[in-house]
């Protein structure tokens, strides 16, 4: 049985050859290690060292890359599934009562509301979309925080879509500042244009729910796995 | 004809069949177990398994846990009950393919 040191120095030997993620590494150390233990008990002139350049030799030229690399593409797309069971629940009863809801309660204020009024509704949906991203981001910035090591199951499948974190709030946001805003629920051509906006908010705060919920779920499954990665 | 090219293919039923025998299994009991059986025929490397037994817990073909061993952490891979029955169906798949690659070659003792 290797010592801690020689497993602390096969975890540091991962590092120099691109394996930031303990997630990634641990697996791996943990294949060196049966290599290299099998190595020096049948010879035992091999030292460590030796041991394991030959073990990784039999990575070929490519190392550990190919591994890092199929691990990356398999957890993306582990989240990109993942997420969208999440957005899909909202879809499905009993939180398609709550999208609904949402939904339906947006339809009847606009058109009970002025047009200057829904206007300030549109804009203050796009605000509160602004600070939603902003507690989504902070909790993934929290969540990260939270571990000691880099997991390539938090950090690389919870990318961001850009064009909700930015463009859809400042746009709803500007709205009522807008020179043709007054335009708006003028008459009935342009209630069509806030049913659109209060769907796409909808869909974008679902996306969010759905990421956070994502989130949550593959800390969760990460805590139980790696519990190392937390102390 | 470099041998690793003729197996690539039958990896995944392989794989498969040695967890629904032997329960669960790190990766690399399973790169020993395969050059045991095959008395060194067949050497399955690094680069081939782990991206392969990702996509398999990927697809929930296999669950993984992970289990403290004195100083160092190992990943175990069982199968699920999808796995099980998906096995059934590879090693039948590959067991065909193997009698119709014996017609090809060896057309007399076949016919």
């Amino acid at each position: 049985m290797l010592t801690k040191e020689q497993v602390d120095r096969l975890f540091d030997f991962c590092k120099r050859h691109y394996v930031d993620y303990y997630d990634v590494q641990v697996e791996l150390v943990d294949h060196l290690a049966n290599a290299i233990e099998e190595k020096m008990a049948s010879n035992e002139q091999v030292n460590f060292e030796e041991a394991l350049d030959s073990v990784y030799a039999g990575f070929g030229i490519n190392g550990f890359s190919g591994i890092v690399a199929s691990r990356t593409t398999i957890m993306r797309k582990h989240c990109r599934k993942l997420q969208w069971k999440m957005f899909l629940s909202y879809f499905t009863w009993p939180k398609a009562a709550m999208t609904i809801c949402l939904f339906v309660v947006l339809f009847f204020l606009g058109r009970l509301l002025s047009i200057i009024q829904a206007e300030i509704l549109v804009s203050a949906l796009g605000f509160s979309l602004f600070l939603f991203e902003l507690y989504t981001i902070t909790f993934y910035g929290r969540t990260i925080k939270k571990q000691t090591g880099k997991l390539l199951m938090t950090e690389v499948g919870a990318t961001p879509i850009f064009w909700i974190w930015i463009l859809l709030p400042t746009n709803m946001m500007t709205r009522a500042f807008s020179p043709f805003s007054e335009n708006i629920l003028r008459n009935d051509m342009h209630f069509p244009e806030y049913v659109f906006i209060v769907i796409v908010f909808v869909l974008s705060l679902l996306v969010l729910l759905s990421y956070l919920a994502m989130m949550k779920q593959l800390h969760k499954e990460a805590r139980e796995k790696y519990p190392k990665a937390f102390v | 004809m470099n041998k690793s090219t003729l197996y690539k293919g039958c990896l995944e039923p392989i794989i498969m069949r040695l967890l629904k025998d032997n329960g669960r299994m790190y990766g690399y009991q399973l790169t020993q177990m395969v050059k045991e059986i095959t008395k060194g025929e067949l050497q399955i490397t690094e680069g081939a398994l782990y991206p392969l037994l990702h996509r398999l817990e990927e697809q929930g073909v296999v669950e993984t846990e992970m289990e403290n061993i004195g100083n160092r952490m190992r990943k175990y891979y069982t199968l699920t009950k999808a796995g099980k029955k998906q096995t059934a169906v590879y090693v039948d798949e590959l067991r065909t393919f193997i009698q119709s690659l014996n017609l090809i070659v060896n057309p007399k003792t076949a016919g």
